[in-house]
C-alpha cells in the first residue's frame, strides 16, 4: 500500500479526522498513533494536509491591509475635540524664499522637502516647530512616526527653531542631534559635520563614536568624517548667517566656497579642481552674484567668464 | 523582536513596534474575523477600531501573556458588539455563528486531497457546534493553548476541555460504527 492509499483510507473515518484536529487521550486513535513510526508519520503528514486547507474568507491582499493601515494612521493623527491641547497641524507649510516650487512627496506618511539650488525653504513641522533648509538640502520626516519618535532626516544644512516635541531629533548621515533646547543649525555635507547651538541645549552624536557631546548656546562642534577630527569652538552670533543670505568662511578650503556659491546661485563652475585646495577667509551674500564673485573669486586671483548658468574659472 | 519587548516598546510609544504588531497579526485577524461574518466592511471597521483603541489607551494597557489571544478576544468582542448594532436581522450575532467552510476549489489545487475527502472533512466539522468549531479553529489552526482559548472566548479552561470532549461524542454519534466494534476492526483495516 502506498502512503496516499493509507492516508485516503484513514480519511474515510470522521472520528479519525476529529482526532487529528483535536488529539485527546480518550480516543482509540491515540494508541494507534503510538503503535508504530509509520502511523506517527501518517498522522503527522495528514495534520499538515489539514492545516493547508483554505477556508472561504474575506479576500486578503496588500491593498486591503494598506487601506486599513492608512485608516488607522489617519484616525490616530486626528486631534481630539474635547481637549485643551493645541491643534497640531499636519500639513507642510513651505514658504518660498526665492524661486521654484517645493516637492512634497507623501507616501505612507512620509514627507520630503527638497530645496534645489538657489532656494531656501521654511517648513512647519508637525509639532509646530520650524525648520529652514539651505539650498541643495533635503529634509524628510514621517507623519505616522512623528507621534512616536518626533524627528527629521537631514541631508545638507538646516536651521531649527521653535518649541520642539520631547525627544525631537535631527538625523544626518554623519550624526544625530537630539534636541533638549530650541535653536540650532546642523550642517552635514559630504565629510563635514558642523552643529551650532544658538539657544538651549542639544546633544550631538557622531557616526562611529559612542560619546555624545552636549552643546549649549554659543557653542559649536565641527567634525570631519575623513580625518575623524572633532573641534569644539564658540560662536558669537545669534542665528546662522545663511538664513539671511550671508556666508562667512574662516580658513576653509576654497572648494567649500565654490560649492556654496553653486548652490546659492544655481550655477556650475568649470575648472573647479584648479582652485579647490586654496585656503579662503572671507564672506559673500546672495544679494548680487557679481558682487559675490568680487568678494570670493577676485581676492583669490581668479577671473571668470559666465555663460547663462555656466561659469568658467581661469587664473588671472 | 521578542513578544514582551515588542509590547512594552509599543506601550512606550515606539511606532515601529506598533507597526510590527499590526503587520504581524493582521492576516490572522482578517481570517478570524471572516469566521463570524462575510461582511468585509464590518471586519475592516472592527480591526480599525481595535488598533485605534489600543493605541489611544496604550499607556494603560496590561501586559498580555499572548498578544495574539488578546487581539483575538478584543476583535471577537468588537465584531459581536458592532454586528449587534447593525440592522441585519438575518445575521444577528448574539452568541456568534462560526463559519468554517472549506474553499473546495482552492483546496483541490493546493492539497493532494480529493473533492470527496474534502467534503467528508467539511461534514465532520459541520457536526460540531459553533463553539466547538471555534475551539478547533483556535487550537488547530492558530496554535493557541487551552488557557489562551479560554481567554479569547471568555470562558474557563475546564469549559474549553469540555467543549473538546463533547466534540468527540458528536463524532461518535456521527459515525455508523459503535466504538467497541471500531477498535476491534482497526487492526484488520491496516496490516501492521
Amino acid at each position: 500500500m502506498t502512503n496516499r492509499e493509507d492516508k485516503n483510507k484513514l480519511l474515510q473515518n470522521k472520528e479519525f479526522i476529529w482526532w487529528l484536529l483535536s488529539p485527546s487521550d480518550e480516543s482509540p486513535w491515540n494508541s494507534w498513533y503510538t503503535t508504530s513510526e509509520h502511523n506517527r508519520l501518517l498522522a503527522d503528514e495528514l495534520r499538515e494536509e489539514l492545516r493547508a486547507i483554505p477556508f472561504t474568507s474575506i479576500p486578503n491582499n496588500e491593498v486591503l491591509r494598506e487601506r486599513i493601515r492608512t485608516r488607522i494612521t489617519t484616525s490616530i493623527g486626528r486631534p481630539r475635540r474635547n481637549t485643551l491641547q493645541q491643534v497640531v497641524k499636519w500639513s507642510v507649510a513651505a514658504v518660498l524664499v526665492g524661486i521654484a516650487a517645493t516637492t512634497a512627496l507623501i507616501l505612507n506618511g512620509k514627507q520630503s522637502v527638497v530645496a534645489g539650488n538657489g532656494q531656501q525653504l521654511s517648513i512647519a513641522l508637525p509639532d509646530g516647530s520650524m525648520a529652514k533648509i539651505n539650498a541643495g538640502s533635503t529634509l524628510s520626516y514621517n507623519t505616522f512616526l512623528w507621534k512616536f519618535s518626533p524627528g527629521v532626516r537631514l541631508n545638507g544644512e538646516g536651521y531649527f527653531y521653535g518649541n520642539h516635541s520631547n525627544g525631537f531629533d535631527v538625523k544626518t548621515a554623519i550624526g544625530k542631534v537630539t534636541v533638549l533646547g530650541t535653536r540650532f543649525n546642523v550642517y552635514s555635507r559630504n565629510e563635514t559635520y558642523r552643529v551650532n547651538c544658538f539657544q538651549g541645549l542639544i546633544s550631538v552624536g557622531i557616526k562611529g563614536q559612542s560619546e555624545m557631546h552636549k552643546l549649549t548656546a554659543g557653542q559649536s562642534l565641527s567634525a570631519n568624517l575623513r580625518t575623524h577630527k572633532v573641534t569644539l569652538s564658540s560662536i558669537n552670533y545669534q542665528k546662522p548667517s545663511w538664513t539671511a543670505g550671508e556666508f562667512y568662511f574662516d580658513k576653509v578650503l576654497f572648494k567649500d566656497v565654490l560649492s556654496e556659491l553653486e548652490r546659492q546661485f544655481g550655477i556650475t563652475f568649470e575648472n573647479k579642481e584648479k582652485f579647490e585646495n586654496l585656503s579662503y577667509t572671507g564672506y559673500f551674500n546672495t544679494k548680487d552674484i557679481n558682487i559675490a564673485f568680487k568678494m570670493t573669486l577676485a581676492p583669490m586671483g581668479i577671473s571668470y567668464k559666465a555663460t547663462k548658468d555656466h561659469v568658467i574659472l581661469t587664473k588671472e | 523582536m521578542q513578544r514582551d519587548i515588542l509590547w512594552n516598546r509599543f506601550k512606550k510609544g515606539d511606532s515601529s513596534a506598533f507597526e510590527a504588531i499590526y503587520n504581524g497579526y493582521i492576516d490572522d485577524l482578517l481570517m478570524y474575523g471572516s469566521r463570524f461574518t462575510k461582511d468585509s466592511t464590518l471586519v475592516e471597521d472592527c480591526i480599525h477600531d481595535l488598533f485605534v483603541r489600543i493605541y489611544e489607551r496604550r499607556e494603560h494597557l496590561n501586559d498580555p501573556k499572548s498578544i495574539k489571544a488578546y487581539l483575538f478576544s478584543s476583535l471577537r468582542r468588537e465584531i459581536i458588539h458592532q454586528s449587534g448594532r447593525k440592522e441585519q436581522p438575518h445575521e444577528e450575532i448574539k452568541e456568534s455563528l462560526f463559519h468554517l467552510d472549506i474553499d473546495i476549489e482552492q483546496a483541490t489545487i493546493r492539497t493532494e486531497l480529493g473533492q470527496e475527502q474534502l467534503q467528508l472533512i467539511q461534514q465532520t466539522m459541520a457536526l460540531l457546534s459553533d463553539r466547538q468549531r471555534e475551539v478547533v479553529y483556535l487550537s488547530f489552526y492558530n496554535n493557541l493553548s487551552h488557557d489562551e482559548i479560554a481567554q479569547v472566548l471568555g470562558i474557563n479552561n475546564q469549559s474549553v476541555r469540555n467543549l473538546l470532549s463533547n466534540g468527540l461524542k458528536r463524532m461518535r454519534e456521527g459515525t455508523n460504527m459503535p466504538l467497541s466494534l471500531l477498535v476491534t476492526v482497526l487492526p484488520t483495516l491496516f496490516k501492521w
